[in-house]
Order: structure tokens, then C-alpha cells, then sequence
């Protein structure tokens, strides 16, 4: 019995082996048409425009003034995001009606809590980034080129006709960086306008100061991403600058365009107290004590997966730190059920919007103020291209 | 009397086990006998690279004013020869035939990176070594001309091919799973990596152009698998260093490039990495090595030389020093000083 045992598992394990061996390391990749192969996408034809926001240098080169990066790119050679080349001394945007996301989205998702709460915003983004941070969500889309990525095609009057065709008021630039799209983005924005849709672009404000100026009279509302309050991290972490992020969101108060701010906080690296205290101070005294500020958690994805995700504490505390420094809309993100979901009036305390994650359950809002005390709740209560 | 299995006419098993697992088994026996122990296949066992010179890395340039024919077009029969020659030397064998043989298996799967952004390697060169390939017993169904688009092959003149018949020429992005799914951390860069590279092949001979490069100084072996990742466009800071070597050290390149081959045909060395016609010039020549950075070492060389001749800055006082060289030498990638490398000319 046990040499038939031991024969019929040499045998088996022969076998095996044999298939694995006739297999190999070698194996050619399908490539039929109906096979692995993909159809590459008629870029000249459809995706290629000029850029905006760039110079012409000697020697066929260029330099891009669309973002603080401020890329000299030779001829043939792109700029740091990927989606921008240069073609014989003319800089092109390569995803010009080149999305690879199209979604429509709880506006509460972006998140933006005070911009018309309970409604839905068609999505978009395009490959790309101008940055590169290591926790990021969405890098399969951010950190590829957009040869790289399935897209679709959809002109700027195609995306307004799908938000009204999915009855959505808000278009959202989002998932990736819509400053690297900026003149779809643009275009986009101009074209909603005229469709009485709003335009919020989510953004990591990493983009120099006229280009955003610009475009923000097509815009309805912003959502930034302030990483940190420390140039290390942004440089380390982020592949990117903290002082062009806070200047921007200076400019972004001055225009009086609709504002709020998410925090991702990161264990270890950007989530000491001293450094919240610091952030939420310069907020209050630069941008006023009404920009809504949404503390998020970290959880491990892309380069960095050795960290645990945010400790719930740390976002309590962080909200803790921002109320006493005298911010009076302050949320945590991805933490369903808390009571720092809501919104509170400043004045007498009570709940004016409850919130369970992306739901809207109770508004006590009338006519842009607290139903109980009459004190203005700050925010875009009804369209405002009505 | 002990029972045995209950054997019935229509049994697999009506030869006995044995029987069966015998009639089974000799057929795959002699066919992948074939394949595996082919009369190419090196004697003595186990197959294993030609030990490199002692002491030292070899470069080859092969130079030869008749490669280019008066009417500009390239001369293949000139061209095979510098090609063939240039792979004998740098191999130290008696015939080119040996030499290839000595790289290459006919059950090698044979990935042959060009570049092709710009001033792009030489359509004829890759057919010189695609000749060199088959002699070796590579059949052409087994060789793939590969870089970043089929955009890219084409405007270098590249034929696209995917189909069974003939050398396949693609682009990793037009591979559905062209690259990794999963990044590799190599030191600062992260990236996902051709499938072409890490999976299809199982051997690369890489042809780079030598040419000079706007941030890293020079484009040529090294900056080759640029190439091979999905965001180079990440890793241009700082002159292109420490990514560069960083990039070369990932294993399917240490362990799969075998040869380099790099078209100097013509030489850009001011201007790069687009073709400009005032700082291109007609070196009519090709560089072979074994070991990239002994290659790029002297590529970058070649360049300095001609700028300092035509009156141009260094790449050192224009801000872009090819440092990434000397990073790679410093990994261990190969040797990057030049007292080091023996430079043969024929």
C-alpha cells in the first residue's frame, strides 16, 4: 500500500511538473485582434490641443507656467504630469476631452458639505498629476499617462449634456488633479455656465496664480487638498510646495469664491498637534473662521502601506484642536456615524445638517440660516446660477 | 488471490497503470526532448553567459564611412558586417556566429528595445540583429521589437506587427497588461514595469541611439528602459539621478540584457533627444558592449568630444552633467570610468 502511495505521487508530481516545464517563463502574449490588444486612440485627431499658460524658449524648448513645477520641456518630451508635450516647440494638452472617469457622485463625496447638500455631481478626471503622493487613492489613474489608461471621448458639450441628462447642478473636476486638465476643465466650465450647471474643482491648489484666477470666474466652488503645514512633507511625501498651496488659497478668498478644505491626516507624518494647531490657526486668521475644514483618514494604499490607517482619535482630536482655535464647520471624513459628520450651527450649537455618511438626513437650513436662531450658516444653499 | 482494480475494455487503464502512463508519456518525452536538448544547446550542461575580460569592460566601435550611402540611405550589407563584427570582438570569438550563439537559445524569447523618441535607432540595425538572432536558431516568430507606443515605433519606421507570422513589433501600451499591475520600489522610483521586459521575453538586446538628452546629459543605454516604466515622466528632477541607475537595477534588466547594441550612426550631440539637424552628426558608426554603463561612458565621451570640437559648452557647464554614469557604476551596474574600459575600434 504504501509503495502504490508514494509511485502514484511521483507520478502526479511528475506530471505537474512536466506541464509547468512545457509552459515556461516564455509564454507570448495573445495578439489577435480579438485578443490582448487594445486599440491605440487617434490622439491627433481627437485629444491635442495648444496649452495655455506656457512660453516659447530658444531651441525648440518650452517652459509651462500652468503650475508652480514651472517645467522647461525639450522638444518631443513631456512636463512632470504626463498629459503635456511638447511638439516642435508648441506645448500640447494631450486629454483634451480624455476622460478615463466619468461618475456621478453625492456632492457630499468631493466632500463638500455647505455647496447644495444632497445633490449629485457629474465627475470627471483625466490621467494625471502634477504631484505624486505616496498615499494616493487614485494612482492608477493619477500616476499613468493617458496612453496608459482606458479613456473615453467627450467633448466639453457632451459632459454638459450628460449632467443634465442625469439631472446633476454640479460638474466635479476631481479623482485626479484637474489642474493638468485645466483647458478642458475650462472649457467645460464655460459651456455648464451657459447650461446654468456649476462647476467645483477639487484640487491640491497646486497651480500658479493666474491660471486660477481665470478660471475661476467659470467656477462655482473649490475643494483643496492641504496635505500638511510643513514644506518636508510636501516635498517628501507629496513631491510637492506648501507655500504656492497657502498662496493660492489666499487668491481663492480674495476672489470670494465658495471654499473648503480636507486634511488627510497621515499617522506620523503631518498629524502632531503642534502642526494642526499651527494649520488651523493660519486658516482662521487668512481665510476667516468659516471655511469649512474636513479632517480625513489615511488608510494604506500606493507607496505608503506600512502604516496603520488613522486612528480615530487622531481625527477627534484634530477637530478638537480646530474648534478651539475658532473654525466653526469642522468634519471628519471617512468615519460614518460620528457627530462630527454634521454641521453645527456656530451660534446656538444644534444640528443644522445630519449627515450619515454620504446622506442627507435632517436640513435645518431656511433661506441660508439656522432654522432655530437665524444665524447665517455659511454656504451655497441654492444654485448659484440661478 | 489479491483483487485488483476492476480493469473493464473502454479503461484508460487497460494497459495496466504502467502501460497507460507509459503510452502517455513517451510522446511528450521525445518532442520536448527535442526542444530541450537540441544539438545547439551548449555542451557541458547548464547554459551560462561568457565570462567578460578580466579586469575590464569591453567597448566595441565599429565605424565605416560607406554604411551611409550617398543617398543617404543606409547600407545594410556595410551595416551587418559593423554589427556582426562589432558582437564577435566584444565576445572575444572566433566566428560572429559563435559569439551569438554564446548569448542566445533558439527557445529564447528575444526582446529587442529600441528607441525610438526622437532621433530613433535605425530600422536596418535592428535587422542586422534580428539576422544575428536567427543565426543563433532564434526563430523570427520569437523576437519582439518593442518600445513605450506603437506611435513611436512607427514614426521611427517600424512595422507594426502583432500578428503569428514574422518579428512581432509593438508597443507596451498596446499590450492589454502591458505593464505590472503592481508597482516595483527600486530606491526612490516606483514603477510599474513592462510586461514585455518582466514576462514576454526572456532575453533583451537593447539598441539606444546615442544622443544627448536636455536634462540627463545623455540619452543612451541606461536612460534606454525609460523606456520600460510607466511614468518616466516622474523622474527627470535633479538630471535624471539617481532614477536612471535606479531604474536599470531592477532584475529582469540586470539578468535579461544580454547585449547592447547602440546606434551611432548618426550622433546627436547638441539638442537632444529630438532629431535637430544642427547638432546631429554622420558618426557612421555603432558602439557594442556587454555592460551598459561602460557603454554610456563612452558614448558620453564621444558626445563631450564633438561638443568641445564644435565649440559648445560641456554638459557639465550647460547644467547637465551626466551624472546618473557614475550613480550606476557606483550600484554596481557596471563600470563607468574610463581608464577601466577597453575600447576597441575596428
Amino acid at each position: 500500500m504504501t509503495d502504490r502511495s508514494s509511485r502514484r505521487e511521483f507520478i502526479e508530481q511528475s506530471f505537474k511538473g512536466l506541464c509547468l516545464l512545457g509552459m515556461g517563463s516564455c509564454i507570448l502574449p495573445r495578439l489577435s485582434s480579438k485578443g490582448g490588444l487594445q486599440q491605440e486612440p487617434q490622439e491627433e485627431d481627437l485629444f491635442v490641443r495648444e496649452a495655455s499658460y506656457y512660453k516659447k524658449l530658444e531651441e525648440l524648448r518650452v517652459q509651462c507656467e500652468l503650475c508652480p513645477r514651472q517645467c522647461t520641456v525639450a522638444d518631443l518630451e513631456r512636463g512632470y504630469c504626463g498629459v503635456r508635450e511638447n511638439r516642435k516647440g508648441t506645448y500640447h494638452t494631450l486629454v483634451y476631452s480624455r476622460p478615463c472617469t466619468l461618475h456621478t457622485d453625492p456632492i457630499e463625496k468631493k466632500p463638500l458639505f455647505h455647496y447644495l447638500p444632497g445633490t449629485t455631481a457629474f465627475s470627471l478626471a483625466t490621467a494625471g498629476c502634477n504631484i505624486e503622493c505616496k498615499f494616493c487613492q487614485n494612482w492608477n489613474i493619477s500616476q499613468f499617462r493617458p496612453e496608459e489608461v482606458q479613456s473615453y471621448y467627450a467633448p466639453p458639450d457632451e459632459i454638459v449634456r450628460l449632467a443634465q441628462k442625469y439631472k446633476c447642478p454640479t460638474i466635479a473636476y476631481t479623482y485626479t488633479e484637474p489642474v493638468i486638465f485645466y483647458e478642458y476643465m475650462y472649457d467645460i466650465a464655460k459651456a455648464a455656465r451657459k447650461a446654468k450647471i456649476g462647476s467645483v474643482m477639487i484640487t491640491n491648489g497646486y497651480i500658479m496664480e493666474k491660471p486660477m484666477v481665470d478660471l475661476c470666474q467659470q467656477l462655482t466652488g473649490v475643494k483643496v487638498d492641504l496635505k500638511a503645514f510643513t514644506e518636508k512633507f510636501y516635498r517628501e511625501t507629496c513631491s510637492g510646495e506648501l507655500k504656492p498651496v497657502l498662496d493660492i488659497l489666499v487668491t481663492l478668498k480674495k476672489l470670494g469664491i465658495w471654499l473648503e478644505i480636507v486634511v488627510l491626516l497621515v499617522p506620523t507624518l503631518n498629524d502632531s498637534p503642534q502642526e494642526i494647531d499651527q494649520m488651523t490657526r493660519w486658516i482662521g486668521e487668512n481665510l476667516g473662521m468659516e471655511v469649512p475644514v474636513h479632517f480625513s483618514r489615511y488608510h494604506p494604499t500606493y507607496k505608503i502601506k506600512n502604516l496603520p490607517p488613522t486612528p480615530l482619535k487622531t481625527l477627534e482630536k484634530a477637530r478638537d484642536i480646530a474648534l478651539e482655535n475658532g473654525l466653526h464647520y469642522v468634519y471628519l471624513g471617512n468615519v460614518p456615524n460620528h457627530p462630527g459628520e454634521n454641521t453645527y450651527c456656530p451660534s446656538c450649537q444644534k444640528v443644522v445638517i445630519r449627515r450619515v455618511g454620504y446622506r442627507i438626513l435632517e436640513v435645518n437650513i431656511k433661506g441660508g440660516k439656522c432654522k432655530f436662531c437665524q444665524h447665517p450658516i455659511a454656504g451655497v444653499w441654492k444654485s448659484p446660477l440661478a | 488471490m489479491s483483487q485488483g482494480p476492476n480493469f473493464n475494455s473502454r479503461s484508460p487503464f487497460r494497459y495496466g497503470r504502467r502501460g497507460f502512463f507509459r503510452r502517455l508519456f513517451t510522446p511528450l518525452f521525445i518532442s520536448g526532448g527535442i526542444k530541450l536538448w537540441s544539438k545547439r544547446r551548449p555542451k557541458g550542461g547548464r547554459f551560462s553567459f561568457p565570462p567578460l575580460p578580466k579586469g575590464k569592460s569591453r567597448v566595441v566601435i565599429a565605424r565605416n564611412p560607406r554604411v551611409i550611402a550617398e543617398s543617404g540611405g543606409v547600407d545594410t550589407g556595410i551595416l551587418r558586417e559593423m554589427v556582426w563584427e562589432g558582437v564577435r570582438v566584444a565576445l572575444d570569438k572566433p566566428t560572429a556566429s559563435d559569439a551569438w550563439q554564446s548569448l542566445f537559445r533558439p527557445n529564447d524569447v528575444v526582446g529587442i528595445k529600441v528607441n525610438c523618441l526622437g532621433l530613433s535607432s535605425h530600422r536596418e540595425l535592428v535587422d542586422a540583429i534580428i539576422a544575428g538572432l536567427k543565426s543563433a536558431g532564434v526563430e523570427e516568430e520569437r523576437i519582439i521589437v518593442w518600445d513605450k507606443v506603437n506611435r513611436d515605433l512607427m514614426r521611427g519606421g517600424f512595422s507594426i506587427n502583432t500578428g503569428k507570422k514574422g518579428v512581432k513589433c509593438f508597443g507596451t501600451t498596446a499590450l492589454r497588461g502591458g505593464y505590472e499591475g503592481e508597482l516595483t520600489i527600486l530606491g526612490s522610483v516606483g514603477s510599474c514595469f513592462s510586461t514585455i521586459l518582466t514576462k514576454y521575453a526572456s532575453a533583451q538586446v537593447s539598441v539606444p541611439v546615442l544622443k544627448d538628452h536636455d536634462l540627463a546629459g545623455v540619452s543612451i543605454s541606461l536612460k534606454n528602459f525609460y523606456g520600460a516604466i510607466h511614468n518616466p515622466n516622474k523622474y527627470h528632477d535633479n538630471n535624471c539621478d539617481p532614477y536612471i541607475a535606479e531604474v536599470n537595477t531592477h532584475p529582469a534588466i540586470k539578468k535579461k540584457v544580454r547585449l547592447i547594441i547602440c546606434d551611432a550612426l548618426i550622433v546627436q550631440y547638441h539638442g537632444g533627444p529630438a532629431y535637430k539637424a544642427e547638432g546631429a552628426w554622420d558618426y557612421r558608426g555603432v558602439l557594442v558592449s556587454l555592460d551598459p554603463v561602460a557603454l554610456d561612458s563612452v558614448g558620453a565621451k564621444i558626445i563631450g568630444d564633438k561638443r568641445q570640437e564644435m565649440g559648445l559648452p560641456s554638459l557639465a557647464q550647460v547644467g547637465r552633467p551626466p551624472k546618473h554614469i557614475a550613480t550606476a557604476g557606483g550600484m554596481g551596474l557596471g563600470v563607468d570610468k574610463l581608464e577601466d574600459i577597453e575600447i576597441i575600434r575596428i
